[in-house]
Formats: structure tokens, sequence, C-alpha cells
């Protein structure tokens, strides 16, 4: 509490002498012992630190089966814990932040066992193995108790790193065989299909809130990799494709499956965000058809990335989603000024080019600030 | 969620580990042990992490420096020493010899990372080992050997490091 403060208002008539006590009495009666606390906390933090580091030291001191064995104990104990305190709780005593660290900290033990059988038995698999079958063995905790941000985005992280680790897996193949078109094309469908589940789920769970937030971490990743992809100028991995047409039936075959994702998005949840989601969805379908088909344009991709980004501007704009409208805004103005920088590439060399292409850098950033800040959805309706 | 689904969510995983760890174990006991001569990979490069990588030296083979790719090696002797080795498999392409009297194939996982199936491998050191392992490897003096397990299946997997004295050669 702030005594000085107090005395302050007091002396400028702004609180009178009845209500200073009152505040000393309520803060007297809710004083926390921070002082005290911190000390304990500093206290456990130093004795944790100091395990760890014991450990570490002795590491490889340890015999492997030792190691293992209480790495086991520690997911079998949290497990067992999950399983009884799960018996107690009712929605009104759940804490969203707690339940999901517990989850969240099994998955992290679950997924460096797998490290550490390797580095025990001297085994070595690709990474997308290991990967896969953490997915497999957690995904039923991690969807099926999940609450909050962390879990949904460890499932998410998992998911787009198991099939990064399958791609980079099948580059180093590659050399040997060439990837065929169908994998090109379908590996980059997990993301979609976890779109649809989550919609699927959002409508039907208990726990919409953390359905909501996967389905937005899955439209996150596609629109992420279309972006990519457009900057790129490539779909996906195409690289690898032998042929143009090669090249054009991956992204026919990305904008298909899109397209069933979108429409399935659509069935699912007729409304709102459903749609939004749909059109998002749809959108980046046709980009993605499109990118295959405009060649080396520089322009035409830039025109393509600021058509997707559009079309996320229109669809926040029809579902009242005003920070998506604002970052829409912002990213596009970003790759205008990318691009003014990528075209004045002569221009740069001269005084007068510079003022030119500074100029109409401002004006873009004052032409974004002012179309975010007046055509924006009010911040009341970021509630649907 | 409902109650024997949380719980069955939450003991599938374990049980799953558990089994995982079990295969290993077992796989892990599986197979002859063989002593296979190595020099090291790259002298500039030898430590990666917390691995040692090292090239094998094939008794009966000479492997070109340049990348080549091992896929099957028929391994002739009595465990632990091998007497003499020739490839089998190369670049997918199957060699001429035939199976007949390997007395154990060895054969590189089809979905290896290595680019260079049997001709390197890595073994994983404590790092506070590290810098007297590499010490003896660079030491005239001193030959290294790498203890591999040979499953039936053909999988080897390194167990250990160890250093024999050369046979002195005599002046002449």
């Amino acid at each position: 509490m702030s005594e000085r403060k107090l005395t302050t208002w007091q002396a400028a008539g702004l609180i009178d002498s009845a209500t200073v006590a009152r505040i000393r009495n309520y803060e007297r009666a809710h004083s926390r012992p921070l002082a005290l606390w911190s000390l304990i906390g500093i206290g456990a933090l130093a004795i944790g630190l100091g395990l760890i580091s014991v450990v570490a030291a002795n590491w490889d001191d340890i015999p492997g089966l030792v190691r293992l064995a209480v790495h086991m104990l520690i997911i079998v104990s949290l497990a067992a814990y999950m399983g009884f305190t799960a018996r107690a709780k009712t929605p009104a005593n759940m804490n969203e932040y707690f339940d999901d660290a517990q989850i969240f900290i099994l998955g992290a033990l679950g997924l460096t066992f797998f490290g550490h059988l390797g580095q025990v038995y001297q085994t070595s698999s690709p990474l997308w193995q290991p990967l896969a079958l953490w997915m497999l063995l957690f995904t039923p905790v991690m969807l099926g108790m999940g609450r909050g941000w962390p879990v949904a985005l460890m499932w998410m992280v998992g998911l787009i790193g198991t099939t990064m680790a399958h791609i980079d897996h099948s580059f180093d193949l590659a050399l040997r065989n060439t990837l065929s078109v169908a994998y090109q094309a379908l590996i980059s469908t997990p993301p979609i299909i976890a779109a649809i589940i989550a919609t699927y789920f959002r409508e039907h769970s208990d726990r919409p809130d953390f359905w909501r937030r996967l389905v937005i971490l899955s439209l996150t990743t596609i629109i992420g990799g279309v972006s990519i992809a457009t900057i790129a100028q490539t779909s996906a991995l195409n690289h690898l494709a032998a042929t143009y047409w090669g090249e054009v039936s991956v992204a026919l075959m990305q904008a298909l499956l899109l397209m069933i994702g979108a429409f399935a998005v659509y069935q699912i949840r007729r409304h709102a965000t459903g749609i939004m989601a749909a059109q998002l969805l749809a959108l980046c379908g046709l980009i993605i058809a499109a990118i295959a088909l405009i060649g080396d344009s520089d322009i035409g991709a830039a025109i393509l990335f600021m058509l997707l980004w559009t079309g996320i501007a229109a669809s926040a704009l029809m579902a009242g989603l005003r920070w998506l409208f604002q970052v829409a805004v912002a990213v596009i103005a970003l790759r205008l000024i990318i691009l003014s920088f990528e075209l004045a590439n002569d221009l740069l060399g001269s005084g007068i080019g510079l003022i030119l292409v500074g100029i109409f850098t401002l004006g873009i950033a004052l032409g974004a600030l002012t179309i975010s800040r007046r055509f924006a959805p009010s911040a009341e309706e970021d509630a649907a | 969620m409902k109650m024997w689904l949380r719980l069955a969510a939450l003991s599938f995983p374990v049980v799953a580990l558990a089994a995982s760890w079990a295969f290993t174990h077992y796989k892990a006991q599986q197979g002859t042990i063989w002593a296979v001569p190595i020099r090291g990979y790259d002298p500039r490069d030898l430590l990666r992490g917390h691995y040692i990588t090292y090239r094998y030296e094939w008794p009966g083979l000479t492997i070109p420096d340049e990348r080549q790719y091992i896929s099957a090696l028929c391994i002739k002797g009595a465990a632990p020493t091998i007497s003499t080795t020739s490839i089998l498999n190369e670049f997918g392409q199957q060699q001429a010899q035939s199976k007949t009297g390997c007395t154990i194939i060895a054969r590189s996982p089809p979905e290896s990372d290595s680019q260079n199936g049997l001709s390197d491998g890595k073994i994983y050191i404590a790092q506070t080992k590290a810098a007297g392992l590499e010490r003896k490897l660079f030491d005239p003096k001193l030959k290294a050997y790498v203890h591999i397990r040979i499953r039936d299946d053909g999988i080897i997997t390194p167990i250990e490091l160890v250093f024999r004295t050369r046979p002195v050669a005599l002046p002449r």
C-alpha cells in the first residue's frame, strides 16, 4: 500500500480522513505477506535449480535404466494424480491454467521419454517417427482434457512439427526416389482436417472455448502457409515436382482439399465465425491455385498476397472481429511497403528515389492507420 | 468428458510408453556383438554434440571417401571378430555376391537418416569423456574399434568404443 499517496490525496482534499482510515483497515485485513512469500519462493527455486544441476552434472554416471525408471515414475505419478483429482472435478472448481499446466507437463515428459530411450539404448530413428507416436499417444489427453491456449498450442505445434519432420525426411529420401504428386498435396492436409474436427467439437463439446482456440490455430497455420507460398511463389514443396504440370497438379489438388475443408466447415457451423472460417479456407484454395498459374511474376505474387489478406480483412469485417481486421490491414500495408522497395530497386540509388519511397511508405502507414481505426468493427462485437 | 474416458485417455499414453520401453529393451538384447575397426569421420568435426561420428573400416573392404550408400553388407567371421566383408547392396543396386556363406548380414534401415548407409556411424558418449576419447582416436599407437550389436534382421546398434594397441611394426 502506498502510504505516501494516501497522505497526499488526503492533503489535496480528494479523500477525507474517514476514507483514509477505511482504506488502511481494508489493506491491513487483506495484506499478503509478499516478502515472506518471495523468500519462500526464492528458497524453493534455489532447491529446484540445485536438484536439476546435481542431476545434470552426474547425468552420465547415473545408470540408464535408473534414469529411465525415475522418468517413468514421474510420468506415472503425474498421470495418477491427474486421474484422482479428475474424479473430484466439477465445472465450478476447474482451473483452466492449473489443469492445462498438468497436461502440458505430462506431454513434455512423454516427448522427452522417447529421446531418453534413444540416448540409453543408442537407437536412432527419423524424427517424424517418435513425433508421430507421441501425437498418437497424447492426442486423447490433449484434445480430450485441454482447456486453454497452452495445450491447444502444444497440440498444433506437435501436428505441424510431425508434418514438417516427415517432409524433411522425404526430402532426404527423395535423393533416391522422387516424391509423388499425391504425397505433396496430401502432406498439407493435417491442419485442414484439424480445422474441420475443431469446428465440429466447438458445436458438440462442453469445452467450446478450447475448440475455438484450435480452430483459430488451424486457420492461422493454413493462412500462414499460403502467405509463405505467395512470398516464395511456390505452392508447398513443388520444387520437387519434376515438371511444370506436376507443380500445377499439386497446387490444384491442394486447392481442392481446401475447398472441401471450406464446405465441411460451412456445413457444420453456419453462422458468424463458422462462415468466416469457410470463406478463409475457400480463399486460401483460390490463392494456392492462382500461385501455380501466375508463374514467376513478382508483382503477381505480391498481388495474390494482398488479395489473400484483403479477403481476410473483409471476412473479419463481416464476422465483426476488430483485432483480425486491424492485423490484416497492417499486413497489407507492410507488404505494400516491401513491394515499393522491391520495385524501386533502381530508384533507391538516388536521393530523389529515396525521398519518393519514404513518402510512399509514410503515406501507406498513415492510410493503414486511418482505415484500421475508421472502418474496423467496434470492439464490443469481439465477443461474437 | 466421461470419467472412464478421462481415465482411459490418461492411462493409454503411460501404458504405451512403458510398452515402448519394454520393446526397446527387448530389442536391445537381441543379436550378436561384433568389433569393427573405425577411424574418425572428419578430423575437424569429430564431435557433434554428444555424439562421436566415425567411419567404419570393414575388414576386407575399401570404401572411398566420397559419398557412397551401402545398404547391405555380408559379414564373415566368428563373433566378435570379423574376418572379411563384402558389399551386397550399394545405391539400392543388388551386387553380384551371393548371400550364402555370410555369417550375418548387416543392413542400413531403409528409413535411416544417414546419407551413407553402412559406411559411417555415430555413437552417443558422455560429454565428460569426449575429450579423452577424441585424444585416443588420434593416438597412432591405438586402434579404435566400435562394438556393434547386429540383430538377426541386420539392424546394427553401436554399443561402445574400445581401443586396442596396434601391433608394433618391427624395424627392418
